[in-house]
């Protein structure tokens, strides 16, 4: 047993620490609470293959929790604003067993936030999954512009009745529940 | 004891209740300090009140009151946040500098300034706290230089953290009139026209984009003889009144707390799967604001009968602000996810964070608790 990081873990972390530095200063983080997600820091975190990195390997994936755990230190410490951990650790390894057709490059640009509730953070993203005994994905493209939050750069909103009547089921079922317990915890 | 309402005190209660029900605002007013346009709006509906009698209910009829006591003024103020309304823009001269008018002004001060107050024809900031004094005020260093031929003082200095001051045409400020002073002694309460030559009021946003908050920078400001509210170099025994009347009773009317308890309860009754354990929350915060009402009624009593408010208004300072910050937290456990978006309550709970630290911090005020009220030991400073 080891209970430390690997040097490519260390490696890893690095990289993001040093790019978030560059990409997310304070200043950074006050213009999202008026605009959103800087486009700049969602690229190039995406660049750096923290978003996918539990995705398969085509799609730049192959990594495992403990790199991403040690770069979320790093998104924690700069307060990037995006649906970083809703993406990365919920989304994509989620999309990736029961909708491996919806991980797409563009979905992954776009991004995808998660919710347990029908409120949802970061709703400027693409798509939104409902984290529930069902997994259910719902489009965010159409949801109104939220109204202040606590945190304006979080976006958060809460999805009418319609939208959450909208949301298309991906998966039901025991594995799927079990799959979204574990997200949940990841998360 | 009687802690049944007369029937007099009564009938003013409901007097109140249906005026304010009759006349209030038909949209409910934005917080006086959000902006210019929000103070102006609070200040147009503080004047209605005033024409109609109800601006200052316990001030003398010939200062813009209503010649009524404390009791009346109690009462109105619970009918009043209980109509929904909220803290007034004009409660720093209402209720901070008044007290001192009242009772270090001269007849030509009271005259001149207190229906100016009640009317909202002037509206006060407060300036004590500075760089380097906030909580401890003995620390105050901006400075009045005598002006003889002028017949006054010159202002040279800083003050800061000045509730409202962007929008408020006057302040009332602790300067040190002598030189060689040090502490508390050779300080003067000064009445400074916030629009004189030589001041400049710089906004100062606050966490959650509040702009009614600012620092103040004295170049040379000329004040005269005629504002220096007590005696030169007597200002810590004046601003004691105010101070008195701010950590206690008067800033933070029961009514105000009242109010905000039943708020929490209506949520409560709102959250169907509220538990049991948030439920007794709940229910503690509404004893507390019961307790507190109780506590402010023991206290007007003792006015009442010729008694002071003194050190233990430091026990009401640290009560009413653990208060508010304990009631907004179990809104917000309450509220659960929908914390985050519901404006009122998130909104409420960032500026309850700030009563702990304002109006003299919890942890002075302990120390005037140790000290004054229960005799113990100085502590070390």
């Amino acid at each position: 047993m080891r209970f430390a990081p690997t040097e490519d873990q260390l490696a890893f972390a690095d990289a993001i620490r040093g790019f978030l530095s560059r990409a997310c200063p304070a200043e950074a983080v006050r213009e999202a609470w008026e605009t959103g997600t800087p486009p700049a820091v969602w690229k190039g975190l995406g660049e750096l293959g923290l978003l996918t990195l539990l995705a398969p390997e085509e799609l730049g994936g192959g990594g495992s929790e403990l790199e991403l755990f040690a770069a979320f230190d790093e998104v924690g410490r700069a307060a990037a604003p995006g649906p970083i951990v809703e993406t990365a650790a919920v989304a994509v390894p989620l999309l990736a067993r029961f909708a491996p057709e919806l991980l797409t490059v563009e979905t992954v640009a776009a991004g995808v936030s998660a919710t347990t509730t029908a409120v949802m953070p970061y709703a400027c993203s693409g798509a939104g999954l409902l984290l529930g005994e069902e997994l259910r994905l719902v489009d965010l493209a159409d949801v109104e512009r939220p109204g202040p939050a606590l945190d304006d750069s979080r976006a958060v909103v809460s999805l009418p009745d319609d939208v959450l009547r909208g949301a298309s089921v991906l998966a039901s079922g025991a594995e799927a529940a079990a799959a979204v317990a574990t997200a949940r915890h990841r998360a | 004891m009687d802690l049944v309402e007369s029937a007099a005190d009564h009938e003013f209660r409901l007097e109140a209740r249906d005026w304010l029900q009759h006349n209030r605002p038909a949209e409910s007013l934005p917080s006086p300090d959000a902006s210019r346009e929000a103070f102006e709006a609070n200040r147009a509906w503080e004047r209605v009140l005033f024409e109609a009698g109800w601006a200052a209910v316990s001030w003398p009829v010939e200062y813009g009151g209503r010649g009524l006591g404390l009791w009346e003024w109690m009462i109105f103020e619970e009918e009043y946040f209980a109509a929904g309304l909220g803290p007034r823009a004009a409660q720093n001269g209402m209720f901070l500098l008044a007290p001192s008018l009242f009772e270090f002004g001269t007849e030509a001060q009271k005259a001149a300034l207190l229906p100016r107050i009640a009317g909202v024809e002037d509206m006060w900031a407060q300036g004590w706290s500075e760089p380097e004094a906030g909580s401890d005020l003995a620390g105050v260093r901006v400075n009045a230089r005598r002006d003889d031929a002028a017949g006054g003082w010159r202002v040279n200095g800083q003050k800061t953290w000045s509730t409202r001051a962007p929008f408020c045409n006057r302040l009332f400020a602790l300067v040190r009139t002598d030189p060689e002073s040090t502490r508390h002694h050779g300080l003067s309460y000064l009445l400074i026209d916030l629009e004189a030559p030589g001041v400049t009021v710089r906004p100062v946003r606050k966490l959650g984009d509040q702009i009614g908050f600012g620092e103040i920078f004295f170049d040379d400001v000329f004040v005269s003889d005629a504002d220096v509210l007590g005696e030169v170099g007597q200002g810590w025994k004046v601003a004691m009144a105010t101070t008195g009347s701010e950590r206690g009773l008067i800033l933070r009317s029961p009514g105000r707390f009242l109010a905000s308890a039943q708020r929490l309860v209506d949520l409560c009754r709102k959250t169907p799967d509220a538990s049991a354990a948030q439920r007794r929350d709940v229910t503690e915060a509404w004893i507390r604001a019961q307790a507190y009402r109780y506590g402010g009624m023991k206290t007007m009593t003792r006015i009442a009968e010729g008694g002071s408010i003194g050190a233990e208004s430091s026990i009401n300072k640290v009560f009413w602000s653990e208060m508010d910050v304990r009631a907004h937290e179990i809104a917000l456990d309450l509220l659960a996810e929908r914390a985050e978006i519901d404006t009122d309550w998130w909104h409420g709970f960032i500026t309850s964070m700030a009563t702990p630290i304002f109006a003299g911090t919890n942890e002075i005020q302990r120390n005037i608790v140790a000290e004054r009220v229960l005799g113990m030991p100085r502590s070390g400073r």
